[in-house]
Formats: structure tokens, C-alpha cells, sequence
């Protein structure tokens, strides 16, 4: 059977379901069953041409080459269907056979074209050829997955070494990260900056660990201590915190282990490593600062101790010393107590006032007052405080004043002198000979102001190196050594300290064991062009002499105390140890005021005022007033204080405050009018008549040398001049005043028996300003003071009115009660003046002005009922002046009253 | 047991229990955190070691699981490329499994390390049949209840399947009679 190769037709559509056998014609004589499905409207009959194009084994072939050429390879393209069609060709006589199947190239074709496993021979591999496809889509599917799950991974790798980075790079610390096999795994910007490596971390990653620790030994001060370290951390795998390295070059590090697990599997480790430097710098400074606390929190411990020591022992004195008093005891036990009791609370006080002064300077509630002042006299004047204690201690105390110095430079003298005070005072205090040494040089001096270095030395001694600083700090005091106790509150060097930094400088040191010691400071003062500021007007006369004190006291420390204030408040003030001295002094000079101890040895307080008074009763001499101090607050220690004359009783401890208060209060500031007279009793109706004129005081000299002694040092604003003197005659006693420095411009009227032109022209050619003839009358005094003395504007350094004149209108209905009244008067002068002490009690003043007022009249004494007028107003009006003033007047004018009246009675 | 069963295992526990349960799964099983590649051959033990930990996590007994594993499988092999091959193998449940075998012969030449099981078709009438399965696997007759099941949905028929287990009656192999309740209409 032809075409069908012994299969026979159903064989050949069972074994090849797509073949096609044509003729030599090209036409299609037999189609498989499969083809059908293919190409549905495949006839048989038609052309081989219309229903499939050759692509293989050459296109252009014609029928007859193909069967030539059979058997052949044909690959053929069916028209309609896009399926290509491949096998082979089989030439038999005039058929030729083509044997093949569907080329599918996948698997979704088999649905496109509808055919199903039947469709195919058994032994067509097309089918095993999809499965493939379908084999490799797969396998493509999951390398497309995998691609893209690597590449997600890979993209989240990125990220995190990008966050790790941002992190390492922004870490504080230097890490370093080794893989298990001892590799850099990752390190950061801050591990080669501490390291001083200039490659970038990325660089080091893979290298060799051990390498690099090797390299980076010789910069730690311990390199093999290093090494050996890392090998331990290494061997033992155990995290460890803050092993501290330290570098060649200072720095500090600390360093932390951590080994990395991952399960039990070892997977590396990391250092990290810290910069500690400053903060275990912040660390040790804070120890120190702990230290420090420590040391001051033991010395304010010691202060303490020191401090109840130091207290309690003179409190003891205090107390032991009081019980004694309450027995019976000799005058000179009780002197002697007193004295004691007296320093030792003394003692107390200066104990207090330190602490006080240096709580001051601690809460900064101190000013500077700063003020024109001498440098040159301040020195002197510290020299001078200290003299006697150098003195007693045998001790030479130089001075030494650059001539150099300004005249007056701004500073704030007392300040500066509490430093100097302090230092030269523990300059006597720790040097046992040799000398002690107070300096003030000129470092630089320009146009406008100077450099001062103030200098106290010594050569005691000396300060042990180690406590040269500390020697500053708050209540320590140098050890005691075996001779001499330490005392006092260990506050003065840091008061001082204090003080100088405030006024802008430092206190230096130098000082060596056994040698001696020396502190120094340079100040720079502005110069003061203008001149030191004129002493308060109230205390001095306008020639610019102070107001001169005399000052009975026998303790040489109380002395010094009360010498201070009143120089530094502007007075002269002149000393006596005792009262004979005292007494001896005032009957000499001509003082403005005593102020006196009252327990003196020889004569004491009472016994001085008492005499005084008694003097002043029996001679020209003014009235001195007098101010005791006593450290007995007693009421009867005050009323006999009253008794004896004195015009106030200040009871210890004296403040400063309290004293220039009695002191500006009694002072006697009236102008003094000096009668020279050989007379007693001429002198004294002289004196008095003087008095009657003003606020003018007389001083008497019995004779022209006395006079010439003390005019000018009496500070006198007018001589009155006898012309018949014992001794130096007046002429002569006139010359003599004129050659005094400051004498010319003295005014000296003679007041003489003489009278004419012709003794006018003799006194007048020896130097007097003008003559009067005896007896003079009250108005010719009044009318010479007024030219002299009393010059409105001039020199009245209280113009006020006159005061009242004396016109006694006596009721005899009430002349019994006279004294008693006039005593009472007196009284009120007292509590006048006490009135307007601290505080103030102006209400007082009004009270006692209003009853003067009230009563003086109806007692026949209008001038006390005017003052008391006065002193009312001036009460109300607060006016501390007017009232001082008036009760001036008032004693005055009692003082008149009772010599009215004692020249009535006789 | 090549990649693509495992595949499906993973997806199906995604999809019913989500990627949770199956983390604690393969963690349970001591399987790598790893996608399964599809022509790769995995140890069976592999495979049997995850379906008895999804048993031990889900609290399912295994011949359920596997039957749902099996329903899952006709869809996912036919959504992973496979659908054209199997649509080959016949327009209804019967002409399917009756040509099981040649696939199963067919798909081994991509998959040289197969080791596929055989299918045999018999005593077919147009509302039942036999399904002889010869298999060196145990254990995995459940898996097939569960295939027929996905093919009869596949092929839109309800079905009735009964078996006899393997040494049952001396059988070397294990039999599944399949009795058709409903015809839907043919895909």
C-alpha cells in the first residue's frame, strides 16, 4: 500500500498523528488526524504550497528537489495557524512522506491550540520537550525570585552598614570590631583619631589585629603591659568594663571588652575605647576640691575649738575676777583686779571684732570708702600704733618712706591701715629679736597716679614652706612651737588677703625658717590733686590745728585703742599713764577735753576730776570738760561720776561710735582768748568778762614765758597782754609771740595800766595790733572779741544767737527754792546732752525746753524760760547742732546766775 | 523530594496560618531559613520532618493535613506553570487520570532524580473509576485523597472516594474508588 510504509493507514495516524504524504504534483494525498487540528479545512487534493510554506530545507526548493533530497530534515511553516511543523522527509516512488510534530516553544501553546496528550504519538518527545520548558521557567522563576530576594537582602545590608556607620562615625567611642580570626571586622573615625591613624577606618577593615596593636604599643606608657592585656581579655572571653590605658602623651583611656556569642560559637569581639582624660582630671580636681572642703571644714572645726578657747579663757578671768570683787579686797587688790578684769575683755573685744570684720568681708558687706589720703602718714601712724609693743619685746622697728611718695593719693585709708596694723602686729607678735620693718616705695609714678608697694618684714621666725599659702586660709594659724603660744582667731591674714583683693591687688609672701618673713602688696593709687579732705569743721579750728584731748589711761593697749580712734576722728591727743600725770597737764596745757580711766594707779579718775573741778573754782581757768571711762556699768559708779563733775561716764568695752559721740558732744570748741596776767584776780574778772561776751573760752598764763609756751600750741585766736609782767615784760612777751612760727598773723591787744598815745605806739611797735587801757569795761571786751574773735562769717564756727542776758527778777516769795531749781537746771544740761547721744531722743528735748520755758519766769530767770524756748524748737526740729549749742548757752548762763547771785548774797 | 513540594508546603502553611506559624514550623523542624529552590532535590526526610512539625504546631492530625496539602497542590502547581501541562492531560476527571501515568513519566524526563509514583486507571464508567497508586513513599495515601478532591474541583464534579489501603485483601499497592455524586460542566 503506497504512502502508508507498511504501517498500513491507521499504524501511520497512531505512530505520526501530524504527517502529510503529497504527490509529485506537490498535493496533499494523506493529512494525520493531529494535523487536522491544526489546519481544520485541510483537503486532500490540496496544494502543498497554499497550506504551508518551507522554511527548511531551502525555501525556494520545488517539489521535485524535495523528493531528490528525501530523506531530508523539513521544518515547515503551516499557513493560518503560526505553528511550525518538524521532522523528516520519506521519499516513496511518486509520495513523499512527511513525518513530524508541532515545534512548541511553550507550554501555553498546547492550550492555544487545543491539544491534548492524545493528540500525540506515544513516543513524541514534544511532550517531554514542554515538560522541560516548563522545567527551565520554573527554574527561572526561582533564580528571578532569588535575584530578588538577594537583591532586597543586599539592599537592606546597605542600609544597615549605612546606619552602622552614621552610628559609628557619630559614636563617641573608638571601636574596633575583630571577626574570630583576629580580622578588623569594622572600626570608626573616632578609633583612628585617637589613635593618631591617618588611613580612614574603612581602610583598616581586614587587617590583621594583632598587627595593629603591635603597632600602636609605643604609645601607651606600658607597652607591653598593653599587649599582655589584650592577650588576657583574649584568652579568658569574658566582658570587661574600664581597663585604664595611659598614653605617652598624657591622655587617659579607658576601655571596655566584649566578647560576641552566638550561641556558644565565639564569633569576635569589640573594644570600644574611651577618652577619659578630662574627666578623670575633672575627677582628681574634684578630689582635691573634696580635700580641700575637708581641710577647711577641719580648720573651721579647729576654728571653733580655738575660738571657745580663746573666749573662754579671759571670760573665765572675767568671771573668776568678778566674784573676787563682790569680797572684800584692798584698794590695790581691787585696782589690780580691775585692771585685769579690764584687759582680758579688752582681749574679748578685739576677739569679737575680728571675727565680726572678717564675717563681713565673708558675706562681701564691706565698702571701700575710697578717699584722698597721705600714704607717708599712714606708715607713720602704723609704725607709731606698734612702737610701744615693739619696744617692750626689745624689737628695733624700722620705717622707711620712699621720698618719692605723693603727698595724697585716693584709697581707703582705713582699710589699708587695718591690713598694715595686722601684718606689722604679727610681725611683732612672731619675732622674738632682731627688728621688725614697715616700708611704703614708689614702683612707678605717673602722671595721674602711683604704684605703692607696702611692706612689712621681720626676722622672726619665718613660715615653714608648706604653710605658706595656707597661712591665708581661713583660721589657720601657725603651729606653736615650743616658746610661744599661738593665739588669736587665725582670721587676720585672710581678712587682709580679703581686703587687698578688694582693693584690686595681692598679698605676696616670702619667708624662709629662721630668717625671717616678708609681705608685700602693690596698690594703685589715683593722685589726689585736691587737697586732703579738711578734718570735719566741728573738730577743728579753721586754722585747721585739731581739737586737743588729753587722755588719762593707764593700760598701755587701751590706750593705743582710744589714742587710734581719736587721732583717726581728727583730734590731737595727748597721753598720761596715770592722774598725776594727768593732773599735772591739764593744770600745764590748755585741753579741749580729758577723757579719763577711771581706775588709774597713784590718783584715779574721780580723784583727777575732783581735783580739776576744785582748781577750776579757785582760778581763771575755764572749764575742762571731762569724760570717764570705766568698765564698772554700776549705778553708783555713775552717781559718783556725776558727783565729782564729770560731764559723761562711758562704760567699757567703748565702741568707736560711742566714744567720738561724748567726744563731739563735751568737746570744748569755743574760740580761745589767752590772758596773760601776773594778777590772779585781775586774770579771772578778765576771764570772765571774756566768757559773759560769746562762746569764747580763757585760757590764763600768769606770766610772758608761759605765754609764748603755749599761745600757739593753745591754738589761741587772741592774746590779751598785761603790759607789768614778772618776768618777760609785755613788750617782750608781744616780740617773742611774733617770731613763733604762725605768730605774725596772732592778734595780741595789750591791755595794760599804761594809757596814751605813747604806749599805744610802744605796744603797737613790739607787735601788738592795738592797746587798751585798764579797766576795761564788758563792752570794750565785747567790742575787741567782735573785731578779733567773733567776726561774723569769720570764724564763729557755731553762729548763733547771743545767749539771753542775765536780768534777774527775783520773786522773794520763792528765793528758798531757788537753788534747788538752778540745780535741776544743771541736771537738764546733762540730760540734755545725753538726749541727743544714739538714737536721739528729741521728744526729751522738747519736754525739758517746754518746763524751762514754763518755769523760768515765774523763778525771775527769763533767760532760762528763752532758752527753753529755743530748746523746744530746736527739739522739735531734730537740730542736734542747736541743741548742743544750747545747752552751752544754758550751763553759761546758770554759771552767771549763781555768780549774780552769789555777788548778791555778799 | 524535589523543591517545588516543599515550596508548596511553605505556601500553604503561609496562607491558611500565616508567615508566623510557618517560621516556628521550619524552626521546629531545624529547616534553614532559606527559599526552597524548585528543581532542587531535598532529602524526603526534610519534608516529613515539616509536615510533622505543622502537624505538632496546628494541633492537626496528619492524614488531614496532607489532604488538605494535597487539594492545595492541584492549584499550585497549576498557578506555578504547570496548569498547561495538566490541562494536556485531559477535559475531564476520568481522561485525567487516566493519563496520570504518562504525566508522571513525562514530567520524571525534566526531573532526572524523581522518583515518581505510578498511577494506574481502571474499572472506568462514566460515573467511577479505580485509581491504583504504587508508591515507595509511606504515608502519603492521605495526600492523594486530597489531589482527587482538588481535581474534582478543578474538574467541577463532586466525587465519593472510597479506599483500600495497601495489604488490604493482599494488594501490593493502594486502590481509591472514585464514585462521581454530581457532573458540573466540563472545563
Amino acid at each position: 500500500m503506497s504512502g502508508t510504509f507498511g504501517l498500513g493507514p491507521e499504524g501511520l495516524r497512531q505512530a505520526f498523528p501530524f504527517h502529510m504524504v503529497i504527490d509529485l504534483q506537490g498535493r496533499i494525498v494523506q493529512r494525520g488526524p493531529s494535523l487536522l487540528r491544526l489546519v481544520p479545512d485541510l483537503r486532500v487534493g490540496d496544494a502543498l504550497e497554499d497550506i504551508a510554506r518551507l522554511v527548511r530545507p531551502t525555501p525556494t526548493l520545488n517539489v521535485g528537489e524535495l523528493f531528490r533530497s528525501a530523506p531530508e530534515f523539513f521544518v515547515l511553516e503551516l499557513v493560518g495557524c503560526d505553528v511550525l511543523l518538524r521532522g523528516q522527509t520519506l521519499a516513496q516512488g511518486d509520495h513523499l512522506l512527511f513525518l513530524g510534530s508541532p515545534w512548541l516553544t511553550h507550554s501555553q501553546q498546547l492550550e492555544d491550540l487545543n491539544l491534548r496528550l492524545s493528540h500525540f504519538a506515544l513516543h513524541d518527545p514534544v511532550i517531554d520537550y514542554v515538560a522541560l520548558l516548563q522545567s527551565k521557567n520554573s527554574s527561572l522563576e526561582d533564580a528571578n525570585r532569588l535575584a530578588a530576594a538577594l537583591t532586597q537582602a543586599l539592599d537592606e545590608r546597605e542600609r544597615a552598614r549605612s546606619r552602622l556607620s552614621a552610628l559609628m562615625s557619630r559614636l563617641p567611642y573608638g571601636v574596633l570590631a575583630e571577626d574570630e580570626s583576629g580580622n578588623i571586622a569594622l572600626t570608626n573615625q573616632a578609633f583612628c583619631d585617637m589613635f593618631r591613624i591617618q588611613a580612614p577606618p574603612e581602610a583598616l577593615v581586614g587587617g590583621d589585629c594583632s598587627e595593629a596593636a603591635a603597632a600602636a604599643a609605643p604609645l601607651f606608657r606600658d607597652p607591653a603591659g598593653f599587649l599582655s592585656l589584650i592577650a588576657e581579655r583574649l584568652t579568658h572571653r569574658i566582658p570587661v568594663t574600664q581597663d585604664v590605658l595611659e598614653l605617652v602623651d598624657g591622655r587617659v583611656l579607658e576601655r571596655d571588652y566584649v566578647p560576641v556569642f552566638e550561641g556558644e560559637t565565639y564569633r569576635g569581639h569589640l573594644w570600644l575605647y574611651r577618652d577619659v582624660t578630662e574627666a578623670r582630671r575633672g575627677q582628681e580636681e574634684l578630689l582635691f576640691a573634696r580635700a580641700r572642703a575637708e581641710e577647711a571644714n577641719h580648720a573651721k572645726g579647729a576654728f571653733l575649738a580655738m575660738m571657745s578657747h580663746e573666749m573662754r579663757t579671759p571670760l573665765g578671768v572675767v568671771v573668776g575676777l568678778s566674784d573676787l570683787l563682790a569680797e572684800e579686797l584692798s584698794p590695790h587688790e581691787r585696782t589690780d583686779y580691775l585692771a585685769r578684769l579690764r584687759a582680758n575683755a579688752s582681749a574679748l573685744l578685739a576677739l569679737v571684732d575680728e571675727v565680726l570684720d572678717f564675717s563681713r568681708l565673708e558675706s562681701h558687706a564691706v565698702e571701700l570708702h575710697e578717699l584722698p589720703f597721705s600714704p607717708a602718714g599712714l606708715v607713720d601712724d602704723v609704725r607709731r600704733s606698734l612702737a610701744v609693743r615693739a619696744e617692750q619685746k626689745g624689737l628695733a622697728l624700722e620705717f622707711e618712706v620712699d621720698a618719692r611718695i605723693p603727698r595724697a593719693v585716693i584709697g581707703d585709708e582705713n582699710r589699708l591701715r587695718q591690713v598694715l596694723v595686722n601684718l606689722l602686729t604679727n610681725a611683732v607678735k612672731f619675732t622674738s629679736s632682731g627688728h621688725v620693718r614697715i616700708s611704703a616705695r614708689v614702683l612707678a609714678l605717673e602722671s595721674d597716679g602711683a604704684t605703692i608697694r607696702y611692706e612689712v618684714s621681720d626676722t622672726g621666725r619665718g613660715i615653714p614652706a608648706d604653710m605658706q599659702q595656707k597661712i591665708f586660709e581661713r583660721f589657720v594659724r601657725l603651729p606653736a612651737n615650743t616658746t610661744q603660744r599661738s593665739e588669736g582667731t587665725g582670721l587676720g591674714l585672710t581678712i587682709c588677703r580679703t581686703l587687698v583683693e578688694k582693693m584690686g591687688s595681692e598679698i605676696r609672701l616670702s619667708s624662709a625658717e629662721g630668717t625671717g618673713s616678708s609681705f608685700w602688696f602693690d596698690l594703685e593709687h589715683p593722685l589726689a590733686y585736691e587737697p586732703l579732705p579738711a578734718q570735719p569743721e566741728r573738730k577743728t579750728w579753721t586754722d585747721g590745728n585739731a581739737w586737743s584731748i588729753l587722755l588719762a589711761e593707764d593700760d598701755p593697749d587701751n590706750r593705743l585703742v582710744l589714742t587710734q580712734a581719736l587721732e583717726r576722728a581728727g583730734y590731737d591727743v595727748d597721753v598720761a599713764n596715770d592722774g598725776t600725770i594727768a593732773l599735772e597737764k591739764a593744770k600745764a596745757l590748755d585741753y579741749d577735753l580729758l577723757i579719763t580711766d577711771v581706775s588709774m594707779p597713784n590718783m584715779d579718775g574721780f580723784e583727777l576730776t575732783q581735783r580739776l573741778r576744785e582748781l577750776e573754782a579757785h582760778s581763771p581757768r575755764s572749764r575742762l570738760p571731762i569724760v570717764g571711762l570705766s568698765a564698772h556699768a554700776l549705778a553708783n559708779h555713775r552717781e559718783r561720776a556725776t558727783a565729782v563733775g564729770m560731764d559723761a561716764y562711758l562704760t567699757k568695752p567703748i565702741g568707736r561710735g560711742d566714744l567720738l559721740e561724748a567726744v563731739n558732744r563735751h568737746v570744748d570748741r569755743r574760740k580761745r582768748v589767752m590772758i596773760v596776767d601776773d594778777s590772779e584776780d585781775a586774770a579771772r574778772v578778765l576771764s570772765r568778762l571774756v566768757e559773759r561776751c560769746g562762746p569764747v573760752r580763757a585760757l590764763w598764763a600768769s606770766d610772758g614765758a608761759r605765754a609764748v609756751a603755749r599761745a600757739l600750741r593753745s591754738k589761741v585766736s587772741l592774746v590779751l597782754l598785761d603790759g607789768q609782767l614778772f618776768g618777760m615784760s609785755g613788750e617782750d612777751t608781744a616780740r617773742a609771740l611774733r617770731r613763733q612760727e604762725g605768730g605774725a598773723e596772732l592778734p595780741i591787744v595789750a591791755v595794760t595800766g599804761e594809757a596814751g598815745v605813747d604806749a599805744a605806739r610802744r605796744y603797737r611797735a613790739a607787735g601788738c595790733n592795738e592797746h587798751v587801757a585798764k579797766p576795761v569795761s564788758k563792752a570794750t571786751v565785747k567790742d575787741i572779741l567782735e573785731r578779733y574773735v567773733l567776726v561774723p562769717g569769720k570764724s564763729d564756727p557755731s553762729p548763733s544767737p547771743s545767749p539771753p542776758s542775765v536780768a534777774l527778777a527775783l520773786d522773794p516769795e520763792v528765793s528758798d527754792m531757788i537753788p534747788g531749781y538752778l540745780l535741776n537746771r544743771r541736771a537738764d544740761v546733762a540730760r540734755l546732752r545725753a538726749a541727743i547721744g544714739t538714737g536721739g531722743r528729741f521728744d526729751e528735748v522738747r519736754s525739758i525746753g517746754h518746763k524751762m520755758k514754763g518755769t523760768g519766769k515765774a523763778y525771775g530767770f527769763a533767760g532760762v524760760s528763752e532758752l527753753g524756748d529755743e530748746l523746744e524748737r530746736a527739739g522739735a526740729q531734730r537740730d542736734r547742732e542747736r541743741i548742743t549749742e544750747l545747752s552751752y548757752q544754758l550751763e553759761r548762763h546758770l554759771d552767771e546766775i549763781e555768780a549774780l547771785l552769789s555777788e548778791r548774797r555778799h | 523530594m524535589y523543591g517545588l513540594v516543599n515550596s508548596a508546603l511553605q505556601e500553604f502553611v503561609v496562607a491558611r496560618h500565616g508567615e508566623g506559624v510557618w517560621q516556628r514550623i521550619r524552626e521546629r523542624a531545624g529547616v534553614r531559613a532559606e527559599p526552597f529552590v524548585t528543581m532542587k532535590t531535598y532529602p524526603d526526610s526534610l519534608t516529613y520532618d515539616l509536615v510533622g512539625a505543622a502537624c505538632t504546631e496546628l494541633g492537626l492530625d496528619g492524614e488531614v493535613f496532607l489532604a488538605e496539602l494535597g487539594v492545595f497542590w492541584i492549584q499550585y502547581a497549576s498557578d506555578r506553570g504547570y496548569g498547561s501541562l495538566m490541562n494536556l492531560a485531559g477535559n475531564s476527571l476520568f481522561e485525567f487520570l487516566q493519563n496520570l501515568d504518562a504525566m508522571h513519566a513525562r514530567v520524571a524526563l525534566s526531573y532526572p532524580e524523581l522518583k515518581p509514583p505510578s498511577f494506574r486507571c481502571t474499572e472506568v464508567t462514566p460515573d467511577s473509576a479505580t485509581l491504583h497508586y504504587y508508591s515507595h513513599r509511606p504515608g502519603l495515601l492521605p495526600f492523594v485523597r486530597g489531589l482527587l478532591s482538588g481535581l474534582a474541583d478543578r474538574f467541577s464534579v463532586r466525587i465519593e472516594v472510597t479506599t483500600t489501603p495497601r495489604g488490604a485483601d493482599g494488594a501490593d499497592h493502594d486502590q481509591l474508588h472514585i464514585r462521581v455524586l454530581s457532573q458540573g460542566s466540563v472545563r
